[in-house]
């Protein structure tokens, strides 16, 4: 009667009671109510997240056969070894277990077993925490997925401190524990600060710097070079110019080691706007130019077109125009071949201006002068309007000055829109002129003047 | 009082109560109970007539002369409602003796609690199955393995033809399939049921509930008389540990009431009382359960002194909620004694704590 009762409710009953059977029947107990509870909660969650959700539809644990027998094969030999007091193979199961749901997508249950993992190192020893510093990392960088980001930030300080007295330890891939640690800490710091830059600017600004310090201790260069880059970034911002350019050049001085052209045109751009908001626009020049240079010869074209507008702006407030609308065109160009259509319009529109200020000087003086062959080149301009201020005039013969009936007027006017222009442009152009320029037609040359 | 079977009014047949043969004796209490001989009675008295003798009279006596219908559906429903009071009152009285290992006197209440639930839910009905289970254990018990398995077997019978059969019923079935398999020395069947067992009252009442706990109990004794002790010791600790669990957060009901002021009213009482979810059977079964662990870890040679002081603990609080103070005190001392230099100091303080409540309890 025994076999027939057993042969026969192992085809009645569903395989997840099969499977606890014969778990149980070995006096897996803890495997047994570790599974279920695991099965259970996923239920719970189902009902909670209600027949609309899209969990209410998947497959849920207790029918995939192929993570149950996983499941029941590493925990009964997690149990195995438990009862054999060896921790360190716990873990492993654990581990593998942790891994094999992880490369299966199923989160919920691979932070689970990182987290029994951690569990388990606190009672593991005789390793001096090694297992424990790992435990530590994977439980980090599970909370790191999920987006808890100041709790990952514990684990990994955790895993740090284990890690530091124990440079020895190495991992598969060559790295030591110490260095892993700090790249993480580092990673996790500036992802924490650009969260929350919006709304505790100087919380933010210590998080780069513990980012920072880790980054310097791990030893890898470009990761200093980052978060020195932010860093500065971030000083720059709060306003702080001298420290900013302090850890920009620190940048720039690594990127130029490992002669990463990309990186040094951002220093070369960031500590260029971190001078020209100190007012010391020469030296900004001068960086912009070493911008233009690297962009230029790395091909960076992007990079290059930005710089070019950027040298645009500061020749443009300094009052070479000339130097202004070569940069410009220069960076139109440019935004032209790439397609780009937003810096096609901003240097299109900048261009524009810049070559109106060039033309300024001579407007004015045929406007004053007042004489017959100026007021004909002026008339003559209004048609074509091409630069021929500069031109000698063919015949210096004085006539009467006549009433400038409508353009006193328009000089008075225009007096003060390239000043103001000039001061909204030193960075960027407003969104108000970008959109101004959309509508515009292909005669920009003189548009800031004439249309207005 | 002796009777004479051929005294009794023409066509009524008196029968014993225990083995349906021809009375000569009546209870002189009740009147409306017979038996074959002084040894029968007596078993029945000790086992459960003590208890349900006056309620017999009610529900034996012919039924008076009620002239309208609805009186008669009354009085119906009534009757009824006493018969599933008298179930409930039997099989428990049945399971307690069998907990405390009083096979022979769990035999009447069993067959009392049969005979009702018979009565109210007719022959085939699941609701026979917790009766004929404790018939079961109670011939396994006494070593009467045809018979339990023949009881056994009914059940089952049952079961498999109620297929919404509810799982706190199929794990009792299995649990005692089991231990008949474990008597019989047939340890892989009887590990098999235990596991159905375990996996059925978890479905019902969780992993670490001590309904759930019996089933590991057994499977522990099992592995025990194999041999397999790392597996029984593992199985040991997780029942204890139910137990203890359980009972600390009684002990944290009964010493927390006197906070809440007593004039409060019956509400406060009610809620208390509800808390102490310990039945008769239950408390038998802690007392069995934790001094069978208590024995088994005092003669282990290489024990871990926290599973001892753990077991110790538990039956101290079990015999505070029982109210023998004396037993609760000598126990708690030896928990004393053996959670110290333990290493788990939320274990020592817990006991610390509740020997002070000890103190309080005697002084009040």
């Amino acid at each position: 009667m025994a076999s027939y009762s057993g042969s026969i409710s192992s085809y009645r009953n569903s395989y997840k009671h099969n499977l606890c059977l014969d778990m149980l029947q070995d006096g897996y107990h803890k495997s047994f109510s570790e599974l279920f509870a695991l099965i259970q909660q996923q239920e719970e969650e189902r009902l909670r997240q209600g027949p609309e959700s899209l969990m209410w539809t998947q497959k849920m644990l207790k029918d995939r056969h192929q993570e149950l027998d996983m499941l029941k094969f590493h925990l009964t030999k997690a149990e195995e070894a438990l009862r054999k007091d060896d921790y360190s193979e716990v873990y492993h199961n654990r581990y593998e277990l942790a891994r094999y749901f992880q490369s299966t997508g199923d989160k919920w249950l691979s932070d689970h077993f990182f987290n029994t993992c951690l569990q388990t190192t606190d009672l593991v020893t005789g390793d001096e925490g090694k297992l424990r510093a790992q435990g530590h990392d994977n439980v980090g960088s599970a909370l790191e997925e999920n987006g808890d980001y100041i709790a990952a930030a514990e684990h990994y300080e955790a895993y740090y401190k284990l890690a530091v007295d124990h440079k020895e330890w190495i991992q598969a891939d060559g790295l030591t524990y110490h260095t892993e640690a700090c790249i993480n800490l580092s990673r996790i710091y500036t992802v924490i600060a650009d969260k929350i830059v919006e709304e505790e600017a100087e919380k933010s600004l210590e998080y780069l710097k513990d980012a920072h310090r880790y980054a310097n201790e791990s030893g890898d260069r470009t990761l200093e070079g980052k978060t020195a880059y932010k860093l500065g970034q971030a000083y720059d911002k709060s306003g702080d110019g001298e420290t900013a350019l302090q850890y920009l050049k620190a940048y720039l001085d690594i990127c130029n080691a490992s002669k990463d052209s990309d990186g040094i045109g951002k220093a070369c751009d960031a500590i260029a706007k971190a001078y020209a908001r100190q007012g010391k626009l020469e030296s900004s020049i001068d960086y912009l130019k070493k911008f233009v240079e690297v962009s230029e010869s790395g091909g960076e074209e992007k990079g290059l077109s930005r710089a070019c507008h950027n040298l645009g702006n500061i020749y443009n407030s300094l009052g070479k125009y000339e130097e202004a609308t070569e940069y410009f065109s220069k960076a139109y160009n440019i935004a032209r071949s790439m397609g780009d259509m937003e810096s096609i319009s901003t240097n299109r529109v900048q261009y524009g201006i810049a070559m109106a200020h060039r033309m300024m000087t001579g407007f004015g003086e045929h406007v004053v002068l007042g004489n017959r062959p100026s007021l004909e080149r002026l008339i003559q301009w209004k048609d074509d309007r091409t630069d021929e201020f500069k031109k000698p005039f063919p015949e210096p013969k004085v006539e009467e000055p006549k009433p400038p009936s409508p353009v006193p007027a328009q000089t008075q006017e225009e007096n003060p829109v390239p000043s103001n222009n000039n001061a909204d442009e030193e960075e960027k152009p407003s969104s108000q002129q970008r959109e101004a320029t959309v509508e515009e037609t292909e005669t920009y040359e003189s548009t800031s003047l004439a249309e207005s | 009082m002796t009777l004479n079977p051929l005294s009794n009014p023409k066509g009524v047949k008196l029968l014993c109560e225990l083995c349906q043969k021809p009375a000569y004796i009546q209870c002189t209490k009740c009147r409306v109970t017979y038996y074959c001989s002084v040894e029968h009675q007596k078993a029945d008295w000790m086992g459960i007539h003590q208890k349900i003798c006056p309620m017999l009279i009610e529900l034996r006596q012919a039924a008076p002369f009620l002239p309208s219908e609805e009186e008669r559906q009354k009085r119906e429903k009534q009757l009824s409602i006493k018969k599933r009071q008298m179930i409930d009152l039997t099989r428990t009285t049945g399971q307690k003796l069998l907990f405390e290992g009083r096979h022979e006197q769990a035999v009447p209440a069993a067959m009392q609690s049969l005979r009702f639930a018979i009565d109210v839910h007719g022959l085939a009905s699941i609701e026979l199955v917790p009766s004929y289970l404790i018939l079961g254990e109670a011939s396994i018990g006494l070593g009467r393995l045809n018979q339990a398995e023949e009881y056994l077997a009914q059940a089952q019978w049952t079961v498999l033809k109620t297929p919404e059969c509810s799982n706190a019923i199929k794990s009792k079935l299995y649990r005692n399939l089991g231990l008949l398999y474990a008597a019989k020395g047939e340890y892989d069947e009887s590990l098999r049921q235990l596991a159905d067992d375990i996996y059925h009252a978890s479905e019902e009442f969780g992993t670490s509930d001590i309904r759930t706990s019996g089933g590991y109990f057994h499977m522990a004794n099992v592995f025990f008389r194999q041999g397999r002790m790392d597996v029984a010791d593992s199985l040991y600790r997780e029942v204890s540990e139910i137990w203890y669990n359980h009972l600390l957060k009684i002990v944290h009901v009964r010493t927390r009431t006197p906070d809440i002021p007593k004039g409060i009213g019956p509400l406060v009482q009610e809620q208390s009382e509800e808390e102490d979810g310990l039945d008769e059977a239950q408390e038998a079964e802690a007392v069995q359960v934790l001094n069978a662990i208590y024995d088994m870890r005092e003669h282990q040679p290489n024990r871990k002194a926290e599973d001892l002081a753990r077991v110790c603990h538990a039956l101290a609080m079990l015999y505070f909620i029982l109210y023998d103070i004396q037993k609760a005190k000598e126990f708690g001392r030896k928990a004393v004694v053996t959670s110290e230099g333990d290493r788990d100091d939320q274990l020592s303080r817990t006991v610390v704590e509740f020997m002070k409540v000890l103190e309080t309890q005697r002084t009040a």
